[in-house]
């Protein structure tokens, strides 16, 4: 018998003896065996204690796992018997269902239970009404709906008309349909669309998905689920909800209310279009871009295109006027008939002839340097203008109109390497050749600037200012500085356009500051400007706004989060929330201070309209975007929902990296929030590996004292903990607690949040007293510091009633 | 017959399980629990789903099941417990964490969920057939007639079994060292 056996045999015999006689007989079993008698001693010793969780079930009394596998043969809800899963969405599931009433087959809507709610029922509900105020060959039909208990939960369903058949994309590439079968899909699409506009609701979320083809080649319009009843006129629809790649930008935007039916028109004109090109339209690239599959490419060049671009307009209010309009102008089209819709905008063109010729924007470098030229070349005529007035002081009167002529030419050429400047970041893309080419001529130009012109300051400033801002936006960050530095020196005087302009530059040079990584050195300007600008009335509001925004960004790198929310108020309050770069930024601060408020609900919601407006307004790389992406990733990453924070997690990553370098503080600051994700998800080998590259990132980078870099290390020490190696995480903490101790002020919040994660590792490690005494620091730091509400005040107090 | 962890099938039936263990947390974000009752519920059509690629032995089906469900809540439970442990940068994860101390449910406690893990590893090898009786009763929640019929055993031996796996893991849980 092997050891096992005899420990069972034994075990199983001792349980079912009277207890006063198991001693007994386990030493008369047991013979000499001291270790078996032990053995089953304690096994007999550990059964008889109370009952233990084991005995429940972790999933709760009720849940059998073999009733779900017999019950998933037949799955009913109300008169109805699921067949099949045919739809699978976020909130909604969906079977192909027989009614056992008819036999017929339906389409069956049914709410997951894990997003049941008072509010989803009522939602579906409210989707069987709208449906069925509709009736349109092209909309399949709601035929019932009601509640039901399905396994015990109650929840609705909505029967709807079945449609066998394939979604639009999948039908017009498996058939390869022609673009004339393609558009008369759409036409009828657009009309059923109309339809329900008319009868007063919009669809909201119109894409391929969303449109069955059936065996007949008819399409049906589904999942009203996004529907809402019109209101009066425009303005109806909430911003929520919709497919981004077939959304219109004012939906995107979200934010304000828009009009529904003209958003459900853009819908329209973005399928048609992916239909023709196999491309989203405005995805990044430029439509222009787009290659158009061969067998249309000459056909979307000319009339169709127009039609489908006038669907497409960024404005509601020049777009195509409903899908009635759309629908009769493919009908035009596929009959030959001259369109109505108009020739794009002039501004539309415009953008669309600057990306369709970048190869001439990369041109543009040689240009811009030309007018660097003429602006230097310009200021000598000035200063010559200058002297002559001055020497040829009886002939003033010419002299005055040479002045005048000299200071109008080089205004001209200051305004024309403005103008160009602006054009060209409107359209760089700096992943380009072109783009390499102008940066390389900028810092040629930065280079061979002529020497301080006497008297001529003006234009030498405004050369280096220029400059500057352009070698920005390459992020040569160290040039910028110096360009912007050479220019503020050159800047005095006391009028007001001087002091302005003085403010301007000490802002630019603290952004530029900001992304080199210099936070202090950037916050020692902001504040410069400030003083400027509580000097002077003068200093104009978007000046002071810009300021403002500019100090609020810089203190919450100090975790200054009181002073941050002040100030953000008074900004709110004097400012309002015009839209713009500022704002979106704003957004962005407001957003972390919510996060680090624990409203990490509030802060998604409030984020989520500011990235969207972020990356059509700025784009994907400018630092706004990329630092929305950072944080709202991080809001979803501690929401726990991992798809989105590991979507915008990674691509504020990737960006950092491209445009600030991997050693950028900002960069690191993501990949800090990126360990944070992996350790949420469970995944701490690779959290712990990330977690050290921000640490050691930082130490290099900041200071090893550097306050971030001692968060990074703090996580470094959890992450260790985390995976039970103790001793390492010992040594980590302890080092940490020496850095935080000679690096922060005596007050500062982190110094109790390293002795509150020391005294929690010693707790684990059952070193008691020790890890008592560190709570009880950890209290005596926060306790006049927090609100007395503070969660941080309960859970330390919590963790300190652990201890025996 | 013991799962194959490494079969497409088991790979499968973890997907489905975890991403409904997913959204029932993000209905309930702002608590961060499990919703046991969601899980469950949701576990039945997940199942539905799976049963649809094909004929599979039933047997074979809940076994897998219990495990893929054994795996969601430990790692639930892990991931909770790291971030009990550790606290992040401005304290955000300590904010979030105390989310989790503040509306953690009553029954499954991470850390005894992970001190369970981690034992029955152990009394797998000491006897795989008592490490899998407590999967499918305690993850599966089957009764032991039903697991009687699945490890082709009686009922009285699956008794048997039991007493002795339970007390063999409260030992083992309750001798090891942790703060609690």
């Amino acid at each position: 018998m092997s050891r096992q056996s005899q420990i069972r045999a034994l075990f199983l015999e001792a349980l079912a003896a009277p207890a006063a006689a198991r001693e007994e007989l386990l030493r008369r079993a047991c013979g000499g065996d001291e270790d078996l008698r032990a053995e089953v001693e304690s096994l007999v010793a550990s059964h008889e204690a109370q009952e233990c969780f084991l005995d429940g079930g972790a999933l709760g009394a009720d849940f059998r796992v073999s009733e779900a596998l017999a019950r998933s043969d037949e799955l009913r809800i109300g008169p109805y018997l699921a067949l099949a899963l045919i739809g699978d969405g976020a909130s909604s599931l969906v079977y192909r269902a027989r009614d056992t009433r008819s036999g017929g087959e339906v389409a069956l809507k049914l709410l997951r239970p894990g997003a049941l709610s008072a509010q989803a029922v009522d939602d579906l509900l409210a989707e069987a009404e709208l449906l069925r105020g509709l009736e349109h060959p092209a909309i399949a039909r709601c035929l019932d709906a009601g509640r039901a208990s399905v396994h015990g939960a109650q929840t609705a369903y909505l029967a709807l008309e079945l449609v066998r058949g394939t979604t639009l994309n999948v039908y017009v590439r498996s058939t390869e349909a022609s673009t004339r079968q393609a558009l008369e899909l759409m036409v009828a699409v657009a009309r059923a669309a109309h339809h329900a506009h008319e009868r007063g609701c919009a669809h909201n979320d119109l894409k391929p998905d969303n449109i069955l083809v059936d065996g007949q080649g008819r399409p049906k319009l589904i999942d009203f689920g996004a529907a809402r009843p019109l209101r009066s006129g425009a303005d109806s629809a909430r911003p929520a909800g919709g497919t981004p790649r077939y959304s219109s930008p004012e939906r995107r935007r979200g934010g304000a209310p828009f009009d529904a039916v003209a958003s459900d028109v853009y819908s329209l004109g973005a399928i048609t279009w992916e239909l023709l090109t196999g491309e989203a339209p405005g995805e990044e690239r430029a439509a222009d871009e787009a290659r158009p599959r061969a067998a249309v490419a000459t056909e979307l060049r000319g009339e169709l295109e127009r039609v489908v671009r006038h669907a497409l307009e960024r404005d509601p209010a020049r777009r195509c006027p409903n899908a009635a309009f759309f629908a009769d102008e493919l009908e035009r089209w596929l009959a030959g008939v001259a369109v109505l819709s108009p020739r794009p905008s002039a501004a539309r063109r415009l953008a669309e002839f600057a990306r369709a010729n970048r190869a001439l924007v990369g041109g543009f470098a040689a240009t811009l340097l030309a007018l660097l030229a003429g602006v230097a070349g310009t200021s000598w005529a000035l200063q010559r203008a200058r002297e002559a007035r001055d020497a040829e002081r009886e002939q003033r009167e010419l002299a005055e109109v040479r002045l005048e002529q000299a200071q109008a030419a080089r205004e001209r050429a200051v305004q024309g390497a403005h103008f160009l400047g602006q054009l060209f970041r409107q359209f760089s893309d700096r992943s380009r050749d072109g783009a390499e080419k102008v940066e390389a001529a900028l810092v040629e130009a930065a280079g061979a600037l002529p020497p301080a012109l006497e008297g001529a300051d003006e234009v030498q400033l405004a050369l280096h200012h220029s400059l500057g801002v352009a070698l920005a936006d390459f992020g040569r960050y160290e040039l910028t500085v110096e360009q912007l530095e050479r220019a503020l020196a050159l800047a005095g005087g006391e009028r007001e356009e001087q002091l302005e302009r003085r403010a301007i530059l000490l802002l630019d040079i603290a952004a530029a500051q900001t992304l080199r990584g210099d936070q202090l050195a950037a916050l020692e300007r902001i504040d410069q400007a400030q003083r400027l600008a509580d000097l002077h009335a003068s200093i104009s509001a978007p000046t002071r706004l810009r300021c403002a925004v500019a100090r609020a960004s810089a203190l919450i790198e100090r975790g200054s989060a009181e002073e941050v929310r002040a100030l953000v108020a008074e900004i709110r309050a004097q400012h309002g929330y015009a839209p713009g770069p500022l704002s979106l930024s704003l957004a962005s601060i407001e957003g972390r201070l919510l996060i680090d408020d624990g409203r990490v609900q509030e802060a998604i919601e409030g984020m989520t309209p500011a990235l969207a407006a972020a990356r059509e307004q700025l784009g994907e790389r400018h630092d706004v975007t990329l630092g929305l992406l950072n944080n709202l990733g991080s809001a979803w990453s501690q929401a726990e929902d991992f798809a989105p924070a590991e979507e915008l997690l990674a691509a504020a990553l990737e960006g950092r990296t491209k445009v600030l370098g991997e050693r950028h503080p900002e960069t690191l600051q993501t990949l800090h929030n990126f360990a944070s994700l992996r350790r949420r998800q469970g995944r701490l080998e690779e959290a712990l590996v990330l977690q050290e590259q921000a640490a050691r990132g930082r130490a290099e980078v900041l200071g090893p004292l550097h306050p971030r870099t001692l968060l990074s290390r703090n996580n470094y020490a959890s992450q260790l903990q985390a995976l039970g190696r103790f001793p390492e995480a010992l040594v980590e903490l302890r080092g940490l607690l020496a850095s935080a101790e000679v690096a922060l002020p005596e007050r500062h919040w982190q110094r109790g949040l390293y002795r509150r994660n020391l005294a929690v590792l010693l707790h684990e490690m059952g070193e008691h007293a020790e890890a008592r005494a560190n709570y009880e620091a950890c209290l005596e730091l926060w306790v006049p510091q927090f609100r007395p509400d503070d969660p941080r005040l309960a859970d330390v107090r919590h963790l300190l009633s652990l201890l025996p | 017959m013991p799962p194959q962890e490494h079969s497409e099938l088991y790979a499968q039936i973890y997907e489905e399980i975890r991403a409904i263990a997913r959204r029932s947390m993000a209905g309930e974000r702002r608590s961060h629990t499990l919703q046991p009752t969601a899980l469950a519920h949701e576990a039945f059509l997940a199942l539905a789903r799976v049963r649809e690629q094909g004929p599979l032995e039933p047997t074979h089906v809940v076994a897998l099941a219990a495990r893929a469900i054994r795996r969601i809540l430990v790692n639930h439970a892990n991931a909770r417990l790291a971030r009990r442990r550790g606290s992040g940068a401005r304290g955000e994860t300590l904010n979030e964490e105390l989310h989790d101390q503040l509306s953690a449910p009553r029954g499954a406690d991470p850390l005894e969920l992970v001190a369970l893990n981690e034992a029955l590893d152990e009394l797998e090898r000491v006897d795989a057939r008592q490490a899998q009786l407590v999967e499918l009763r305690f993850f599966g929640g089957l009764a032991h007639e039903e697991i009687a019929r699945i490890q082709g055993v009686s009922a009285r031996t699956v008794d048997a079994d039991w007493a002795l796996a339970r007390a063999w893991l409260r030992r083992r849980i309750e001798g090891a060292s942790r703060p609690r």
